[in-house]
């Protein structure tokens, strides 16, 4: 199998998922929930905040978190100057789960189904591969991996062996945008024919944070490319067709050691999917101090549809909804709408031929070998 | 506003029926000390007289009659998109200051010839740009020279509306108006110049599309345009003109402007009921919510009174030739 960018975009529109709404689902009476419990094993517990995703998993009343540890001596090390010599045994009590100073041994148990796996992405394809020949799905944040091609080769590895691999987009989970998908889904507003989404973060530069190379290195970009991956994973899902050309400004205003290492924080896609939609997208990070400044516009040859503020305009968690979806997924073989590793290879290449695109100030034709699957 | 001793004597040409002289100008010139109504002139001769006898002012049938009557200072043109440049050129010939709904042209041809005419024959020349005199775009433009959102770095103008049927000989096809996005996308681009105070602005990449319910409404270009700009300063910026909403038919116009700075930003859209919004340094500012038009506020009245000034002091308008060729190549670029 060649490897590259185009292999991901082709292979990422194939998983055939069964399309039912999260608010349909959470109407199921108690009785005929599955009764099945999600044993999780967590490897990486660093400092992070709402995407620690044992964290969302855990308010599921159908998991149980057994095991966590660190991925390296390093993270390990940099966890405990943070927040003390005791932090990560301290976690693990909290999740009521048993810690281990070598990921390995938290493979090794038997009695573990999911590994939600919180490296860096640079580390997450090598460590991914380790969980899912333990035996183990595997849930990451985004991006996935840090290059698309791993993402994809990761998928299809976890596809040969029987597992599953996950990846945690919390924008599918909030109530207004499953409202939008399904009313797009289901024909309401007929054919998409444009959208303008704007995704932008918040408060930065983000206090205590300082970009370096090593997290460059790791990442593989800045915050355009970081709030760009949810967005776009958004965009992806809704129109449900494969890009065929991206073109993008991405631009570094807001922390000066971006500008020297040459990422970006704020940046402009545009995406043209091959059914004729047409979406653009304004996102990154910028220093308001408010919450996240977002909106919709979907136009269609019968209604559009208007959305201001979405991240504040939800009834219920959307972390508890996604938290749920994951269970139902390792549990029930029902994706339902969680992001598999073939959509998020997906988003990961359009990013990758949006930056390419900004670099050289052209647009990237996305050009998919047909042949190569 | 009474800028000199004596009014500004102005003509206005392309006023036989219902549009944008008869609808706006007119009535704001009415409120204008420093500007003089003193003659209108169409080729509808029953639609231009009706329009006279209203306003108190003799009329004409052709405008080089106007051009000749040396008792005009200046003439504002609204006539259809493609007439411009002749009228234009022509009325510079004669000396006169000259006001022109925008598109002033619909080609860069076009627009060159113009430019060349109105520093040959020394005229003022102005393009009617009302949005930028609206109080809402003062006001955010006075926010941003205020230093509060600190260096803008990123702007965008979104315009959502109902996709309308043009009639069989309508002025918006495609040979009288350039298409809608040359027609219509010069407010957006410039007021997306006035917001982020630039005049000029590459436009690194577009994009278009056609939405039409029937064939034959179409304008012959497309009602979707989007349009990325990178302007000289570094900042970036996004217009997009969507005209494509089939269903419902009603649907509300609607704007949407986010100005991105360094220490903040400002928000701003017709579905919030049109306040300005800022977030700075922690805290949310919330002016009362305003009519984008009201008697007391006419962005026409405003920008012709801004005219009459500029002829007066021999100033440069706002919205001078330079700054008007700049627009439509933005316009034109993005639909190319």
């Amino acid at each position: 199998m060649k490897k590259s960018v185009e292999n991901v975009m082709m292979a990422a529109t194939l998983p055939n998922k069964n399309i039912v709404s999260v608010a349909s689902k959470f109407k199921i009476k108690k009785e005929q929930q599955i009764p099945q419990i999600l044993r999780v094993g967590v490897i990486g517990v660093g400092l992070r905040g709402n995407h620690s995703y044992e964290q969302t998993l855990n308010k599921d009343p159908q998991v149980k978190i057994l095991a966590v540890s660190h991925y390296d001596s390093a993270s390990e090390v940099l966890a405990e100057n943070r927040a003390g010599k005791e932090y990560h045994k301290q976690y693990a009590k909290e999740l009521s789960a048993e810690y281990y100073s070598d990921y390995r041994s938290v493979l090794s148990r038997e009695d573990i189904d999911l590994i939600v796996l919180m490296c860096e992405p640079s580390k997450a394809f090598k460590l991914g591969k380790e969980c899912i020949d333990a035996g183990k799905h595997v849930l990451r944040d985004k991006p996935a991996t840090k290059n698309p091609e791993d993402s994809f080769e990761l998928a299809e590895y976890a596809k040969q062996k029987g597992k599953m691999f996950l990846v945690a987009l919390p924008l599918r989970f909030y109530p207004v945008l499953q409202d939008v998908r399904n009313s797009i889904r289901s024909g309401q507003i007929g054919d998409v024919t444009t959208i303008n989404m704007g995704y932008i973060w918040t408060n930065g530069p983000l206090q205590g944070f300082t970009a370096s190379q090593d997290y460059v290195d790791a990442f593989g970009g800045g915050d355009a490319l970081s709030a760009g991956y949810h967005a776009v994973d958004y965009l992806n899902w809704i129109v449900n067709s494969k890009p065929v050309s991206v073109y993008a400004h991405m631009d570094t205003y807001f922390y000066k050691e971006y500008k020297e290492l040459s990422i970006e924080d704020f940046g402009q896609i545009s995406i043209q999917y091959e059914n004729g939609v047409i979406a653009n997208l304004i996102t990154g990070r910028c220093t308001a101090k408010r919450a996240g400044i977002n909106w919709l516009d979907i136009s269609g040859t019968a209604g559009t549809i208007d959305v201001r503020d979405f991240r504040s305009n939800f009834e219920s968690d959307p972390l508890v909804r996604l938290g749920h979806s994951i269970v139902e997924a390792a549990i029930s073989k029902n994706y339902n709408d969680i992001a598999t590793g073939y959509e998020a290879a997906m988003t990961g290449a359009i990013l990758k031929y949006a930056l390419r695109s900004s670099q050289t100030f052209s647009e990237q034709k996305v050009s998919i070998d047909w042949s190569v699957k | 506003m009474s800028l000199c001793s004596k009014p500004l004597r102005l003509a206005v040409i392309g006023a036989g029926r219902l549009n944008i002289a008869t609808g706006s100008h007119l009535p704001a010139i009415k409120k204008l000390s420093s500007v003089k109504l003193v003659a209108l002139c169409d080729i509808r001769e029953d639609g231009v007289k009706e329009q006279a006898l209203q306003y108190g002012v003799p009329y004409y049938t052709d405008y080089e009659e106007v051009l000749e009557n040396k008792e005009i200072d200046a003439v504002d043109i609204c006539t259809p998109d493609h007439v411009h440049c002749e009228q234009i050129i022509k009325a510079a010939k004669y000396g006169k200051h000259v006001f022109c709904e925008k598109p002033f042209a619909i080609s860069m041809q076009e627009a060159a010839a113009i430019k060349d005419a109105i520093k040959a024959n020394n005229v003022t020349f102005m393009s009617g740009h009302h949005m930028r005199f609206t109080t809402m775009c003062r006001n955010i433009r006075e926010a941003i020279t205020e230093g509060t959102i600190g260096n803008v770095v990123f702007g965008k103008v979104i315009y959502k509306g109902a996709f309308f049927p043009y009639e069989k000989n309508s002025l918006y096809y495609k040979k009288a108006s350039g298409g809608q996005f040359v027609h219509n996308g010069p407010h957006y681009v410039d007021k997306l110049f006035y917001l982020m105070g630039q005049t000029k602005a590459e436009t690194t990449f577009s994009r278009t599309k056609s939405v039409y319910a029937d064939k034959n409404d179409s304008m012959e270009t497309a009602n979707f345009t989007s349009v990325m700009l990178k302007f000289p300063n570094g900042a970036t910026g996004y217009v997009e003109q969507n005209l494509t909403i089939l269903n419902p038919r009603g649907y509300p116009t609607k704007e949407d402007i986010l100005i991105v700075g360094t220490k903040g930003v400002i928000q701003w859209n017709t579905l919030d009921n049109a306040p300005v919004v800022k977030y700075l340094n922690g805290k949310v500012f919330i002016s009362d919510p305003r009519p984008m038009m009201d008697v007391s506020d006419d962005p026409y009245a405003s920008e012709l009174n801004h005219f009459a000034e500029c002829v007066f002091k021999g100033k440069s308008p706002e919205t001078d030739i330079e700054l008007s060729y700049n627009v439509l190549d933005v316009c034109l670029r993005a639909i190319a």
